[in-house]
């Protein structure tokens, strides 16, 4: 399903080049749910904002479905990323001035499709056990429930595939527990997850374990 | 519940409401500039156009008044100072046989005053119909006929209208017409035949206290003079000071006193122009910097969007629509206040600038404001195209980081 090969990504410090990620190479099927760990700067999230077509490989090839994304214009990318990706940003992801349920609409707002987004985002605000905080601002809600949201956003529009960078980083133990749920339950309805955390204690929710260093995946 | 369908304006407006106080300060702002842009292109118009009317209406090629009373014609004629000065007029008949003069009418200026004799304080010019080529013409975009005995024609600043009676020295006069405003003296002037403005003047010497008019018969306080277009104002007025010196009469050339207002009036508004246009950039570039410095803050928030499938094209179109929307509301409350101000206290301006004013009339203010809407509106917008560029430039810009 997703394909990415020989991949670098570099960046410069000052005037000294480094990669981020090199020379990358990783195969993902719909039953997977692949735990990304490695130390802070080794090229996690760099890895993950490659995936999504956020950011461009200096070279290597990365396509999901049999389509390769490298080479796609950004308008036509970012429709791609709309569709197929789920994407759970670092830290507080959501739209501060937005309600709740505004939120997890919000993928919509960009691509209009026809059927009922607001019953679909009620179905998926429920899931996540947060339904009756709807109509209430991003603020009013604990770090756990903000997760929530970014969770049941990020499944909007149906994704083959789910990214999620650091998703329990500013979350306890009990709330991480319930956020490791949801994603599990995700992937058990037929969704690839591939995680990216420093907490090794994740590592036992998924199916695949890869580690970065340096801006190599290891498995 | 009805929910609301999620579109660029309203998720817009929702940012914008949500930083409110930030909103405020830059609808303030563009309200800021755009009500001084208003006021000054509205003030400055109506002093044009006071100009360009006066420049109609005071069709002499010279006038000729006594010798020390030049710069009482010039308040009257251009503020309506009520003013009174007289020569004898059978000097009509001498400046007649100067070649060159083609027409000349003699005008008698007296001025009232508010009591239980007179219904205002206002400038009686008292005119020849028969001779007069100044006053008529323009008298008939109101009025088919000229004053006759007993009747007047009131400029627009006097408060009557046509069919009233007006009390002068005593006496009821028919007002016939009400002239449009000119922004002139004119406006605070009431027009008379000759034969009315002598008893006026008759009946003024009867009231108690009244100071004796001078001597004389054919008593005129001006004589309008029409040249022949090769002979120059300028020398006319040089032989009235030098070979007619003993009549002590004066030429005052109305095209010169234009051209002197007119030159201050365009330094004055070049000026305008000038700090106008420096607070409307120093305004943008205030704007700039805010909105640039709100950009910085808000990466993480554009880097969801970007997240979530947002075209760079989309983002470009949430970020112009908010700050074309500061520039909207900020532009709207700007003429509002502009408006306020302008309109209920038009004739108050008018009498504070002190010299000839004429508001723009309904449509031509309308188009100003609407300019100026249009301008400050756009400050909005041109102060996001820095910030804008910046967003398209770096393939990193969205890219949310830990910590940020």
């Amino acid at each position: 399903m997703l394909t990415v090969q020989n991949v670098n990504k570099e960046y410069r410090r000052g005037e000294t080049p480094f990669f981020a990620v090199e020379d990358a190479n990783l195969q993902v099927e719909n039953s997977d749910f692949v735990c990304v760990t490695g130390r802070s700067g080794s090229g996690k999230s760099t890895l993950i904002n490659l995936i999504s077509g956020l950011l461009r490989p200096d070279s290597g090839s990365i396509s999901l479905d049999g389509t390769a994304l490298d080479t796609m214009r950004d308008d036509a990318l970012s429709h791609f990323r709309n569709t197929h990706i789920g994407h759970i940003p670092q830290g507080h992801s959501l739209i501060s001035y937005l309600s709740v349920l505004d939120n997890v609409r919000l993928p919509y707002y960009l691509y209009p499709r026809k059927d009922d987004v607001t019953a679909r985002a009620r179905d998926l605000l429920d899931l996540v056990g947060i339904l009756h905080l709807q109509n209430d601002a991003p603020r009013n809600l604990s770090g756990g429930e903000l997760k929530r949201v970014a969770i049941a956003r990020s499944l909007i529009c149906e994704p083959a595939l789910l990214l999620a960078d650091e998703p329990t980083s500013d979350l306890d133990s009990v709330t991480t527990a319930v956020v490791m749920k949801l994603f599990s339950e995700i992937h058990r309805r037929g969704t690839a997850v591939i995680l990216v955390t420093h907490e090794e204690n994740l590592i036992a929710y998924s199916n695949r374990h890869l580690i970065m260093e340096n801006g190599r995946i290891k498995e | 519940m009805k929910v609301r369908r999620l579109s660029t304006f309203s998720i817009s407006a929702a940012n914008l409401l949500h930083r409110r106080y930030r909103t405020l300060c830059l609808v303030i702002l563009v309200a800021w500039i755009t009500l001084i842009m208003a006021i000054g292109s509205v003030l400055g118009t109506g002093l044009l156009n006071g100009v360009h009317t006066t420049q109609e209406r005071l069709g002499a090629d010279a006038i000729v008044v006594p010798r020390n009373a030049s710069r009482d014609l010039e308040g009257a004629l251009l503020t309506g100072v009520p003013s009174t000065f007289y020569i004898d007029g059978n000097y009509t008949a001498d400046l007649q046989l100067i070649d060159g003069v083609e027409k000349l009418s003699p005008q008698i200026y007296v001025s009232t005053f508010k009591s239980e004799h007179c219904a205002a304080q206002v400038q009686v010019i008292g005119y020849e119909p028969k001779t007069d080529f100044v006053i008529t013409p323009w008298l008939s975009d109101r009025t088919t006929k000229s004053p006759e005995y007993g009747e007047v024609v009131v400029g627009n600043s006097v408060y009557r209208n046509s069919g009233d009676e007006m009390l002068i020295f005593g006496r009821n006069y028919k007002v016939i017409a009400r002239l449009d405003k000119t922004g002139m003296g004119f406006d605070q002037c009431v027009f008379a035949n000759m034969e009315t403005t002598r008893t006026m003047i008759a009946d003024y010497e009867e009231l108690p206290g009244s100071i004796l008019m001078p001597e004389g018969e054919n008593l005129v306080s001006a004589i309008m003079v029409d040249l022949r277009d090769d002979y120059e104002p300028k020398d006319f007025a040089i032989l009235l000071l030098n070979d007619l010196k003993k009549m002590k009469i004066v030429a005052v050339l109305p095209q010169a006193m234009i051209d002197s207002i007119s030159k201050n009036l365009d330094l004055t508004i070049t000026i305008l122009i000038f700090l106008v246009g420096a607070l409307w950039i120093l305004s943008l570039i205030v704007l700039a910097i805010v909105i640039t410095v709100t950009l910085n803050e808000r990466k993480r928030e554009f880097g969801v969007f970007r997240a979530l499938g947002a075209t760079r094209r989309k983002l470009l179109g949430i970020f112009f629509t908010e700050s074309s929307l500061i520039g909207i509301v900020g532009a709207g409350i700007g003429i509002g206040l502009a408006s306020l101000v302008i309109f209920p206290f038009n004739l108050l301006i008018e009498e504070a600038l002190d010299t000839t004013y004429l508001l723009p009339d309904v449509s031509d203010s309308l188009f100003i404001l609407l300019g100026v809407f249009v301008i400050s509106a756009a400050m909005g917008p041109l102060a996001s195209i820095y910030s804008a560029r910046k967003m398209g430039r770096e393939e990193t810009f969205f890219i949310i980081r830990d910590g940020e």
